[in-house]
C-alpha cells in the first residue's frame, strides 16, 4: 500500500481513537462532577469506532496480520506453499467481495433516504456507511496486489524464497 | 439437504479452509454466507452481510475493545509497571523465590490496567527476567513464571477476551468483567502457594538473593503505586458500583493512563503514536474476526445445527460436568496448536448454546472457557505467551521454557478443578452486583 495512504489511514484512526477516549472521559467527568452528561456520546463514539474498524482493514491486510491457524499450513514448502497462498488469497478476495457488494447496497439505501442518526445529533449516516465499502474495497485492492505478486513469484525448485502473504503490501 | 447436514458441512469446510492457512475471519465469512445462501437464499445472506458488520462496528458497547487496548498501550509505556514491580519486589525481598512472587503480584496489579496477556508477558520479561538471571534463578522456571503471570491479564478486568466472549454469547459484559476478579486473584495466590511448595522440593530454582529493604524503603516504593491503584479503582470500582458502563470505564482508563504517563514524563509523542497505531491494528484484527464469528454463529443457528446438536446432547443424557470435562480436554489439546482468540471464535458459536441447553451458569461457563484458554496460552508448543517471552528473552531456550512452565500448568489445572468444585468463586461477586 502506498506510504501516504498508509499514513493517512493511520492518522485518521489515531484521531478517531483520541476523540473516542476524550468523549468517554469528558462525559464521565462532567456527569459525575456537574451532573451533565454528553447526550451525543453513544452515537458519536459508535461512529468513530466504525471509522477505526473499517479504515484499519486495509492496514491489517497490507501487513498480512489477519489471524491465521497455521498448524498445518506452516508445514507447506515450495510449490505447495505457493498454491496454498494463492488459494488463501482467492478465498480472502471472495469474502471481501461479498462484503463489498453488501456495503454498496448498504450505502445506496442510506444515501437514497438521506439517512440520519436518530440520536441527539442528526448526523448523516451515509458517509460512515460509505466507509464500510471504502475499508473493504481498499483491503480487497491490497489482496489483489498480494495475489499478483504471489502468482509472479512461483518457485521453480523445491526451495522457496518467495515472499509470504503480506510482504507485497 | 437437511440444515444439520449443511451446518456440519459448513464446520468441516471452515476447518478445511483454516488448515490451508486462510485467515479465520475470511474463512468464516465465506462459509457463513454460502451456507445461509443454501439454507435460505442469497437475499437473506446479503441482508445479513449488510447489517451485521456495520451494526457490530457501530456498537457503543464494543468501544470498550479499542479503549482497553489503548489503556494497556499507554500503561505499558508510562513506567507504571516498573514502579509496580519495584514496590512489590521491596515487600517480597527476604523470601526465597521473592522475584517469582514479585513478578506474579506485579502482574496481577498490572492486569488491572491492561487486558492483553501478550503485553504483560513481554513487558515483564523485559523487567523481571534480567534480575532473575542475575540472581541465578532457573531460567526455564523464571520464563515460565513470567508467561503464567501474564495470563492474569485475561481474568482480572479489563480483559479483551471477556469482551469477545460477552459479544459472542450476548452476555452482560459488566457482570462478566467483575466475575473475573476473584478467579484472577485466586490464580495469583495459587501460583504463589504452589511455587512455595515446589521450592521446598527444588530450592535451586530460586537461590536466596540476600536483598533486604528497610521499612522506609518499602514505604517509599509505594509512592509509585498511585497510578495503578487509581486506574484499577476507576475501572473495577466504577463498573462494580454501576457508575459507568465498561465502554466508559475503558475511555476513562485510557485517558487516566495517558495523564499518568504524561505527568510522570514517561510518555513521549512517539509512545503515544505507537500506542494509537498498535490499537488501530489490533482493533482491526479483532473486529473482523468477531464479525466472522457472529456470522458463523447466525449460520449455525439458521441451519438448525445448533438446536439439533443441543437436543442430541440433552437426549444422550450428557451431564453438565461431563460436557465441561470434555470441553476442558478439547481446549487444552487444541490450545497446544491453535491460538486463544481463534479457539474462542471457532468453538463458542456451537459450544455455548449446548452449555445453555444443559443449564450451565453462563458466567461460570465464560470464566472457565477463559481460564482454559489461558492454560492453552502457556501450553507448549503453540502457547502465545511462551512465544512472547521467548521473543523478549533470547537468552532463554524454548526447551528450558517448555520444561519450566510445567509447574504453572499443574497449578492452573488445580485452580480449574477448584472452579469446578466451588463455582461460587466465579459466581459470587457478579451475583452481589446484580443484587
Amino acid at each position: 500500500m502506498p506510504g501516504f495512504l498508509d499514513k493517512t489511514l493511520q492518522a485518521i484512526c489515531a484521531v478517531a481513537l483520541m476523540l473516542m477516549m476524550s468523549i468517554g472521559a469528558i462525559d464521565i467527568i462532567m456527569g459525575e462532577l456537574f451532573d451533565t452528561f454528553l447526550p451525543f456520546k453513544v452515537e458519536v463514539s459508535g461512529y468513530l469506532f466504525a471509522v477505526v474498524v473499517f479504515l484499519s482493514l486495509p492496514l491489517v491486510a497490507a501487513r498480512g496480520e489477519n489471524i491465521v491457524v497455521d498448524v498445518i499450513s506452516s508445514l507447506f514448502r515450495g510449490r505447495v506453499r505457493w498454491l496454498a497462498d494463492i488459494a488463501c488469497l482467492l478465498v480472502t478476495l471472495t469474502a471481501i467481495t461479498f462484503y463489498c457488494i453488501a456495503a454498496v447496497q448498504l450505502f445506496r439505501f442510506s444515501w437514497d433516504i438521506g439517512e440520519k442518526s436518530y440520536g441527539y445529533l442528526p448526523i448523516p449516516i451515509y458517509p460512515i456507511k460509505l466507509l464500510v465499502g471504502v475499508g473493504f474495497g481498499l483491503a480487497g485492492l491490497v489482496s489483489v496486489v498480494q495475489l499478483v505478486a504471489r502468482i509472479r513469484s512461483m518457485p521453480r525448485g523445491a526451495g522457496d524464497t518467495a515472499p509470504r502473504v503480506g510482504d507485497a503490501g | 439437504m437437511s440444515g444439520t447436514l449443511i451446518g456440519t458441512s459448513g464446520i468441516v469446510a471452515m476447518l478445511a479452509l483454516l488448515s490451508v492457512g486462510v485467515p479465520i475471519a475470511w474463512a468464516m465469512t465465506c462459509v457463513a454466507v454460502i451456507g445461509m445462501w443454501l439454507v435460505i437464499d442469497g437475499n437473506f445472506a446479503f441482508s445479513m452481510l449488510q447489517a451485521l458488520p456495520f451494526d457490530t462496528a457501530n456498537d457503543y458497547n464494543l468501544v470498550v475493545i479499542p479503549m482497553f487496548i489503548l489503556m494497556g498501550g499507554f500503561a505499558s509505556r508510562s513506567g507504571i509497571i516498573e514502579g509496580l514491580y519495584e514496590a512489590v519486589h521491596r515487600f517480597t525481598a527476604g523470601f526465597r523465590g521473592n522475584l517469582f512472587f514479585g513478578t506474579i503480584l506485579a502482574a496481577a496489579g498490572f492486569a488491572a490496567a491492561s487486558g492483553s496477556t501478550l503485553v504483560a508477558s513481554t513487558v515483564f520479561t523485559r523487567i523481571a527476567m534480567p534480575q532473575m538471571i542475575r540472581f541465578g534463578y532457573a531460567r526455564g522456571v523464571a520464563a515460565g513464571c513470567i508467561a503464567a503471570a501474564g495470563t492474569l491479564a485475561a481474568l482480572i478486568p479489563p480483559s479483551i477476551g471477556m469482551v469477545i466472549i460477552a459479544t459472542l454469547t450476548d452476555q452482560s459484559l459488566g457482570a462478566l468483567l467483575i466475575a473475573g476478579v476473584i478467579p484472577g486473584l485466586v490464580t495469583a495466590m495459587a501460583y504463589i502457594l504452589g511455587l512455595r511448595l515446589f521450592l521446598i522440593r527444588y530450592p535451586d530454582w530460586a537461590p536466596e538473593t540476600g536483598q533486604r529493604y528497610s521499612l522506609r524503603d518499602k514505604l517509599s516504593g509505594l509512592k509509585s503505586l498511585w497510578g495503578i491503584i487509581l486506574l484499577a479503582g476507576l475501572i473495577i470500582g466504577g463498573i462494580y458500583a454501576g457508575l459507568f458502563s465498561p465502554s466508559a470505564a475503558g475511555a476513562v482508563g485510557a485517558a487516566g493512563a495517558l495523564v499518568i504517563g504524561l505527568a510522570a514524563r514517561n510518555l513521549s509523542g512517539t509512545d503515544i503514536w505507537e500506542s494509537l497505531r498498535e490499537t488501530t491494528l489490533v482493533t482491526g484484527r479483532l473486529m473482523v474476526i468477531l464479525i466472522g464469528g457472529l456470522l458463523m454463529g447466525r449460520f449455525l443457528l439458521i441451519s438448525g445445527f445448533t438446536d439439533a446438536v443441543s437436543a442430541r446432547v440433552v437426549a444422550l443424557g450428557v451431564t453438565p460436568l461431563l460436557l465441561m470435562i470434555f470441553i476442558s480436554i478439547m481446549f487444552i489439546v487444541m490450545g497446544m496448536f491453535i491460538d486463544s482468540m481463534s479457539m474462542i471464535v471457532i468453538t463458542l458459536p456451537f459450544l455455548y448454546p449446548i452449555s445453555q441447553a444443559l443449564g450451565i451458569n453462563e458466567i461460570w461457563f465464560a470464566i472457565v472457557i477463559l481460564k482454559l484458554i489461558e492454560i492453552a496460552a502457556i501450553t507448549p508448543p503453540v502457547g502465545l505467551n511462551l512465544f512472547a517471552v521467548l521473543g523478549a528473552a533470547p537468552e532463554v531456550s524454548s526447551r528450558d521454557l517448555f520444561r519450566g512452565v510445567v509447574p504453572f500448568i499443574v497449578i492452573d489445572l488445580v485452580v480449574l478443578a477448584l472452579f469446578f468444585l466451588v463455582p461460587e468463586i466465579v459466581t459470587w461477586l457478579p451475583d452481589t452486583m446484580r443484587d
